[in-house]
């Protein structure tokens, strides 16, 4: 399987100017805890990952206001990727080695085109699987 | 395969009234990142959850100001409860058809026993689906370090 078959496509971004208050308003709308940043809306160059944890951290943490924060003062600039072609399980080897749960996905041009959440791994497999799994689990345990 | 079996017994609590900033400190205390917003310390009968991403919802993408707010302004009433005497398969159900962050586990008088975060299932079954060694995410407060192929989760 790979990465272009389980990812979502076209994810929405932002970019650094954006304001922490319409990033989280971004997150709630999409219903996700990551927002990719990108260095423009025309390229969609990635240039760093915005997570409510960073905002949050900002806010409670850090106890600055985010009202006066933008996405640049809170993302990660690390960005790691792969491409559409990547092996999902080449994919989550390196989601794992990097510690992530979403990665970002570009295309040929090393522009945003998709992300993959470990959720959407999860979706592609089905209940008994992860009944299986559970089950092998506690039998290793017991 | 019962819930009790795999949920996670590492849990932060706190009444409505907490400020947000100790529940913040709360939420850094479990691995799961959520604290559950209990009736009262005697009950401790499940009423919401707060997360990051709860917080950035209700204070962050609305505009308010941290100063004088408490879980019970933030806290997602949008829970599911489970018994502990539940099924893996009736759980996994659970999660299928609502999206939700966690669910919660409650004993047979109602009270929090523990809380199973979707990232747990989400991470049970990308293991599945590439063929990784059984993995767990939080079976009797283990840390995930003890396994393999789950150490990225979190």
């Amino acid at each position: 399987m790979l990465v272009n078959e389980i990812m979502t496509e076209d994810p929405a971004c932002c970019t650094g100017q954006t304001g922490l208050q319409e990033v989280a308003k971004m997150m709630v709308d999409n219903d996700c805890g990551c927002i990719p940043v990108v260095d423009s809306e025309n390229s969609r160059m990635p240039i760093g990952m915005i997570t409510d944890r960073d905002i949050c951290c900002r806010a409670v943490a850090e106890g600055k206001n985010p009202l006066d924060l933008t996405a640049s003062d809170a993302m990660t600039s690390t960005v790691i990727s792969v491409t559409p072609e990547t092996k999902l399980e080449d994919c989550l080897n390196l989601m794992e080695d990097s510690q992530i749960r979403r990665i970002a996905v570009v295309d040929g041009n090393g522009a945003l085109c998709g992300i993959v959440a470990q959720a959407d791994v999860a979706m592609s497999a089905g209940d008994h699987k992860t009944a299986e799994v559970v089950q092998e689990v506690s039998r290793a345990t017991a | 395969m019962l819930v009790s079996d795999f949920m996670s017994t590492c849990t932060a609590e706190c009444t409505e009234d907490t400020p947000v900033e100790q529940v913040y400190d709360l939420m850094q205390k479990c691995d799961h990142g959520f604290v559950i917003v209990i009736d009262s310390k005697s009950h401790r009968v499940p009423l919401g959850l707060v997360s990051e991403h709860s917080i950035c919802e209700q204070i962050v993408g609305k505009g308010r100001k941290l100063r004088g707010l408490t879980a019970g302004s933030v806290l997602d009433g949008r829970i599911k409860k489970v018994a502990d005497t539940a099924t893996a398969e009736e759980c996994s159900t659970l999660f299928e058809s609502t999206k939700l962050a966690a669910v919660v586990v409650v004993n047979n008088k109602g009270g929090l026993c523990g809380i199973i975060p979707s990232s747990s299932f989400d991470a049970i079954k990308a293991a599945a689906h590439i063929g990784l060694p059984a993995v767990q995410s939080h079976i009797g407060g283990r840390e995930f370090s003890e396994f393999p192929g789950l150490r990225w989760v979190h």
